[in-house]
């Protein structure tokens, strides 16, 4: 005899708390408080190598502070928008396949995003 | 979940509720939020031209420094600056303070002023360095 009068069937589609709702809290605002120095750093390293030719731009790289800044900031940056673009389309888009193939695309686009920036970095970093 | 119901009425909303500071901070952190998502690109972009060779890089920069790319890079740093003064005020609501409501309708007034102001002057500083 079942001890509760719930259907198997819920448990089968998964219905119910998503049970993460702690760790995407967690994460946002460990995440944000990273990207609060971070953010500042990005600032300042654009203002001072935007306007550089091509040369001084290249130079600036093989420092490891503006190699590292830059990588730190991109990293917590993707991970960062992933979750928040999550909210997003999780509060705004209800069709279960579309909001299937839009939480997928949000996932590659940050994934792809970040690792093609930090390739960049290193060929920078060691001036390849 | 499965398929939506066909229409049916809904509550009134923004028809109804007074547009409040309040209000206002929160969607433009979400928006800022989402600019910043698609902005990254530009980070992105910067780093391959740069490791592309020298006319990839001229073409990043004449790109950036077109009438349009200027537009979007002043909007990438003032959209940076608002979502992250943004993300103090959810900072300091973490430690419980200014949950009142006249408190956190001042933090978001300060957002959008504090936001304005350092927009102008990194850009300012960016001039200074040209």
């Amino acid at each position: 005899m079942n001890k509760d009068f719930k259907t198997p069937l819920k448990r089968a589609r998964y219905l119910g708390t998503a049970r993460s709702g702690t760790d995407h809290f967690r994460d946002m605002h460990l995440t944000s408080l990273a990207l609060l120095p971070l953010s500042a750093l990005l600032v300042y390293i654009l203002v001072h190598t935007l306007n550089l030719n091509y040369a001084d731009a290249r130079e600036a790289f093989k420092d490891p502070v503006i190699a590292g800044g830059v990588a730190l900031f991109v990293v917590f940056s993707a991970w960062h928008m992933r979750l928040g673009m999550e909210s997003i389309i999780e509060d705004y888009v209800h069709g279960e396949g579309l909001k299937f193939a839009l939480l997928t695309c949000n996932t590659f686009f940050c994934g792809l995003t970040a690792f093609v920036s930090l390739f960049a970095l290193l060929r920078l970093n060691f001036g390849l | 979940m499965t398929k939506l119901s066909p229409a049916r009425p809904l509550s009134p909303h923004l028809q109804i509720y007074r547009f409040t500071w309040l209000m206002a901070s929160s969607i433009i952190h979400r928006i800022t939020g989402a600019a910043l998502y698609f902005g990254l690109l530009i980070v992105a972009g910067w780093l391959l031209s740069l490791m592309s060779g020298e006319k990839a890089y001229d073409v990043f920069q004449t790109l950036l420094r077109s009438w349009p790319g200027l537009i979007v890079l002043f909007g990438y740093t003032w959209a940076l600056l608002h979502h992250a003064l943004g993300g103090v005020r959810h900072l300091i609501w973490d430690t419980g303070r200014g949950l009142r409501v006249p408190q956190a309708r001042a933090l978001a007034i300060a957002s959008f002023v504090g936001s304005a102001m350092l927009t102008l002057l990194v850009w300012y500083l960016a001039g200074a360095f040209a």
